[in-house]
């Protein structure tokens, strides 16, 4: 089972995605990658290579503050696996600042509640170690 | 940054200006700035004494700073840093963009700063604006209201201490270009009156952000997107004329674009458009037509419910909710029938849900009423009412939300306000004991016309951000179904 985050996890995360009809509806008009960071002690990020509602690739990153993308959204490790197990709603931890939108519209990100959902559905069918 | 690290010691001046701002509201920038000039020059001439010198660093990286420092977690803005080497004392002064301190004050729970209940409106929106020190005034409103004798009588009272212009365009469910049109004629005023429904304070609030921000878009508004307005002027006091959208209270700008089958409803929202002032002057809303009067009873009650039973509930919106949610069982009727006690219970009650879906979001019946209404063109209070009539079954099977729910159904059965087993009858019942529609054929509206707009609002849902605090999201299909019901 791979931990999380790491390459391994982002990569199977990427082939849910694309398995995931829910996301595919919810996630078309979504165009652009996103960079998802843990911060806090040893900062890693991975991209995902979104495009309508397709996950295109994965970019893994020892040091996320190489990498940019236009949308990255930030949480601690405890906040993302709180997200990702389903125990914080994804819009819920923008409200209360547990995930950070450190660059990208918020906008737009609003304008997309459902393929958020989706994606932290998707997120929970990859086993973490 | 490469000197600091050469000083064997640092004097940090740090301000949490919020602790300023709640006394000093728009100066406290002001006189923070001059209280760290201050201690900033008395380092100075210590150092001086000493023998020691001084050097001014006007750039550093603040994340760094802030990061090295843990000031980030009171909300504390570095102010300036004053590092001292062996022989000499370097003083490092920040020029702080003065809205940054809005993204670090977690905005978890935002309210108009000043409530002001049960009150004559044009003696208290005058005493608001000589506490804000305003001079020149814009009253929006629109062309129905302009022409009551309150809006007269307010229009007198202001021009005899301040400086008064008036736009008084704003049409129902107003366009985006509404937004433009108020920042122009805002501009070099001191404060924005709102005096009207949620189309009218909406599009103040529109107006306010690019008279402050000329050049933005106001679809970049969103929650947590960093304006920079909240301190500045002008500043919007909003005078509530129906109980209610709950506008005057919350961070949400509804305005439409598009036509005929491309007409849409954008909802946008910031912490920093919460209006600084909401004046509650009952004898407004008790003016408003009938339909008017039930159509915003409907909507306040769908915001207090859908604050209930929001998955981002908190322990204030729940009280918020709960109450004004009571206050409407308890007073619609008596305040449809011209009772001015009961409306201003009901006035307060929709200020107290507009609160509350501010600190919680909304759910699934507002996700599907902005297009559906956008759609019909139908009043949004009545179109959200009904549509929460096919939304609370759903409600009342989640687990935590229906838990709420039934605590406000159990509360209404013990104070005598409902026999009703369940939350949705219970709001059946209430619409029918006012006269409210509880079907979209009351209204009119074409059968084929309902159908097409109930399918392409249910897609729509979807991108609707309300709905994610909703506990369960029904599939389109069954969302179509939903609204065909409620036909």
């Amino acid at each position: 089972m791979p931990r999380f985050p790491s390459k391994e996890w982002a990569e199977r995360y990427c082939e849910e995605l694309n398995k995931s009809e829910g996301y595919a509806r919810a996630a078309k008009g979504w165009v652009w990658p996103i960079l998802f960071v843990v911060r806090g002690g040893e900062r890693k990020g991975f991209l995902l290579k979104l495009n309508n509602g397709k996950c295109e690739g994965v970019e893994w990153y020892d040091n996320p503050d190489e990498a940019d993308a236009p949308y990255i959204l930030e949480a601690t490790l405890d906040d993302w696996l709180n997200i990702i197990q389903g125990k914080t709603n994804p819009l819920t931890a923008i409200m209360r600042r547990k995930l950070v939108l450190a660059k990208g519209s918020y906008s737009a990100i609003m304008r997309y509640p459902i393929a958020a959902l989706e994606m932290v559905k998707t997120a929970q069918k990859v086993p973490i170690e | 940054m490469g000197v600091l690290r050469s000083v064997p010691a640092a004097v940090v001046l740090a301000a949490v200006i919020v602790r300023t701002a709640w006394r000093c509201e728009y100066r406290s920038y002001r006189y923070v700035y001059w209280d760290t000039d201050h201690a900033g020059e008395n380092i100075y001439l210590t150092a001086e004494s000493l023998g020691l010198a001084t050097v001014a660093v006007g750039a550093f990286y603040e994340s760094m700073l802030v990061g090295s420092w843990e000031l980030i977690v009171g909300g504390e803005v570095p102010h300036a840093r004053v590092p001292a080497r062996e022989e000499s004392v370097e003083v490092i002064t920040l020029a702080q963009p003065h809205y940054q301190w809005v993204s670090r004050v977690l905005p978890m729970l935002g309210f108009p700063r000043r409530v002001v209940y049960s009150e004559p409106a044009p003696g208290a929106v005058a005493e608001l604006l000589e506490l804000v020190g305003a001079s020149r005034v814009l009253v929006v409103s629109d062309p129905v209201i302009s022409r009551q004798g309150f809006f007269q009588s307010l229009l007198e009272t202001l021009r005899d201490r301040f400086e008064v212009t008036v736009y008084d365009s704003v049409s129902p469910e107003p366009p985006v270009d509404v937004a433009e049109e108020i920042a122009r004629a805002a501009e070099g005023t001191d404060a924005i009156i709102a005096v009207g429904g949620g189309s009218v304070i909406d599009a103040a609030k529109a107006g306010m952000v690019l008279a402050e921000r000329p050049g933005l878009s106001i679809e970049d508004v969103a929650p947590f997107s960093v304006l920079g307005i909240e301190l500045e002027k002008p500043v919007l006091i909003a005078v509530p004329t129906t109980a209610g959208t709950g506008s005057d209270a919350s961070y949400g700008i509804v305005l439409t674009r598009g036509e005929g089958s491309e007409r849409e409803k954008i909802a946008v929202g910031s912490y920093e458009v919460i209006p600084l002032a909401t004046v509650l002057d009952p004898s407004l809303p008790l003016s408003a037509p009938a339909r008017v009067r039930i159509g915003a009873i409907m909507d306040a009650l769908s915001h207090a419910i859908e604050a209930l039973a929001s998955t981002a509930s908190n322990p204030f919106s729940e009280a918020l909710a709960e109450h004004a949610a009571r206050t409407i069982f308890e007073h619609a009727k008596s305040a449809l029938e011209g009772d001015s006690e009961a409306m201003a219970r009901i006035h307060a009650a929709a200020t107290m849900a507009g609160m509350a879906f501010t600190n919680s979001g909304l759910g699934l019946a507002h996700a599907l009423a902005h297009p559906l209404g956008a759609l019909l063109s139908t009043h949004h209070g009545t179109t959200v009412g009904i549509v929460l009539l096919g939304v609370l079954p759903i409600y009342e099977k989640a687990e935590e939300t229906g838990g709420r729910l039934d605590r406000l159904l159990r509360v209404l059965q013990v104070l005598g306000l409902t026999r009703a087993e369940s939350l949705r009858d219970a709001v059946a019942q209430l619409y029918d004991s006012i006269g409210a529609p509880t079907r979209f054929r009351d209204l009119g509206v074409d059968a084929e016309r309902y159908r097409e707009a109930a399918r392409l609002a249910a897609e729509r849902a979807l991108h609707e951000p309300n709905i994610a605090f909703s506990p369960i999201v029904p599939s389109v299909e069954e969302m179509v179904e939903l609204l065909l019901s409620l036909y």
